[in-house]
């Protein structure tokens, strides 16, 4: 039902967990809420250092997730720009809608945004 | 790596008995039962005989039984078949929720085609309301399908008290009994069942054989046609094999059904004490006296079900999260929502059920790999903790 590359990182996901105290924070169900997904980052002079994510949900979104982490670690946080082809030429193709995991790690870039124009004033 | 099959409700290994009643059949009989010649008749004799023992088991005649390639078949036959043949009294049928989808994509079928159909909710447990049953009935009402036995909880209807209600308003009462059947004894003419659905392969017997009970009293309209095959009702060269490991596998089933369901309650009943001790936010589904013995169903609180299959199966160890029928869709389990569980609780719920050929040495190492996979799993859940919090909070 799985490939090979789903089940790896399903088996052994990178970046399972949570940031303490994080920079930025989402988290998101699906439109039928039959999976929930949760990001966390560590922003540091404007890079991504750190991006966990956790989940309910099953193997290929959790590897979705995964996969998520180690594309946006290192990126300049105004440069995040995964797309839901990115993933599916990471991963292969599904059938399963996972474009709410895109959207919860968009989020969690928006939450730091904002945490960082709170701090300003 | 040791396999550890718990997924008997999907389907169960092939009886080496029911085997060894097939071969001679597959290897030497291949007359056709419809031909007119010796080889046809031979055939039709053994089909004459496999009918008759079938229809013995639930006290039923032997133009009674009619064979068919699947449960599910026989399941939609029953439905649109006796829909059809009866339309000139009504167009209102009744189901439940949490039947087979065999039921309900044939009752949505006939809703396309001007029937009009009720779908009972059920309680937590999974059982069907009277009240409901009662009120929803209208003098256009010709027929009730309600599952004997639920595939994905267990629950047992009070199959009885529903065919009851039926005739008492001239309605006609079909059920699914592909769980039930070897579990229990059924006998027709006492419950009052006018059609009834059975499957060999639940009761390891050969895949690609069922059978639907019709009572000579209700018409039913055939759903396959071309051929003169069970009296004219089904039209397709019989499996003959198939429906000689059917019998066989009725027989086994009728012959050792009280060793095997203390064996299954003794089985299941160590499975729930030994799980529930081991795994810490976990939910009996159902957990009900009056269900099948063998039919687990587990909620576990911030795990994927899927995820936990994958992580199980990835270890030996075989289970289901819905009905096999459906464990392949994106959607959650509608038997397990139909018991009022939210779609998220709904999919962290696997469902076990234990087989005559388990042992207490299989479940221990089950439960082993199921602790394990839990762990994992809930190490990163995203909604494990809120859930689990909430719960306490509300004690």
């Amino acid at each position: 039902m799985y490939n090979s590359k789903v089940l790896n990182l399903f088996t052994n996901p990178e970046n399972a967990g949570r940031i303490s105290k994080p920079d930025g924070i989402a988290d998101l169900y699906n439109a039928d809420k039959t999976a929930h997904v949760e990001f966390s980052l560590r922003v540091e002079n404007g890079n991504i250092t750190g991006c966990k994510f956790r989940a309910q949900a099953n193997p290929y979104i959790i590897a979705v997730c995964s996969k998520l982490t180690i594309f946006a670690i290192g990126l300049p946080v105004n440069e995040v720009s995964v797309t839901k082809d990115d993933i599916i030429a990471s991963l292969g193709n599904t059938d399963y809608d996972f474009g709410f995991c895109l959207d919860c790690l968009y989020q969690a870039i928006a939450d730091y945004r904002e945490k960082q124009e709170k701090s300003k004033k | 790596m040791e396999k550890i099959y718990l997924d008997n409700s999907a389907t169960t290994p092939l009886s080496a008995e029911v085997l060894n009643a097939m071969i001679p059949v597959l290897t030497g009989v291949y007359g056709n039962p419809a031909s007119i010649h010796s080889f046809g008749r031979e055939a039709s004799s053994l089909l004459d005989e496999a009918r008759d023992t079938i229809a013995k088991t639930i006290n039923a005649h032997s133009n009674e039984i009619y064979f068919t390639a699947s449960g599910s078949e026989a399941n939609s036959w029953a439905i649109v078949g006796l829909a059809n043949a009866n339309h000139s009294r009504g167009n209102h049928i009744i189901t439940s929720k949490i039947e087979h989808p065999s039921v309900l994509e044939a009752c949505k079928y006939l809703e396309r085609n001007g029937f009009e159909v009720t779908y009972l909710d059920v309680d937590s447990n999974g059982f069907i309301r009277f009240a409901d049953l009662l009120s929803a009935i209208k003098p256009s009402t010709i027929l009730i399908s309600v599952m004997f036995a639920n595939n994905e909880i267990g629950t047992i209807q009070n199959i009885k008290a529903i065919a009851e209600t039926a005739h008492e308003k001239n309605i006609i009462f079909h059920t699914d009994a592909v769980q039930i059947y070897g579990h229990m004894d059924i006998d027709v003419e006492d419950l009052g069942i006018d059609a009834l659905t059975l499957s060999a392969h639940k009761i390891y017997g050969p895949k690609g054989v069922g059978a639907l009970y019709v009572s000579n009293k209700v018409k039913i309209e055939p759903i396959i046609f071309g051929g003169n095959q069970e009296r004219g009702k089904r039209g397709g060269t019989t499996n003959l094999a198939g429906v000689v490991g059917f019998a066989k596998a009725c027989e086994i089933a009728k012959r050792d059904m009280r060793t095997n369901n203390h064996k299954l309650r003794l089985l299941s009943e160590y499975f729930i004490s030994k799980l529930t001790s081991a795994v810490e936010n976990i939910t009996i589904n159902a957990h009900t006296k009056q269900k099948v013995p063998n039919i687990i169903s587990v909620n576990f609180v911030g795990v994927d079900g899927e995820s936990l299959l994958t992580k199980l199966d990835m270890n030996g160890v075989a289970v289901s999260t819905g009905s096999a029928c459906t464990s392949n869709s994106l959607t959650v389990s509608h038997v397990i929502t139909a018991l009022g569980m939210s779609n998220d609780d709904a999919r962290s719920t696997i469902r076990f059920s234990i087989g005559k050929n388990n042992s207490y040495e299989e479940l221990d190492k089950a439960i082993a790999i199921i602790v394990k996979a839990v762990e994992e799993l809930r190490a990163f859940s995203s909604t494990y903790g809120s859930k689990t919090r909430k719960k306490k909070e509300a004690k």
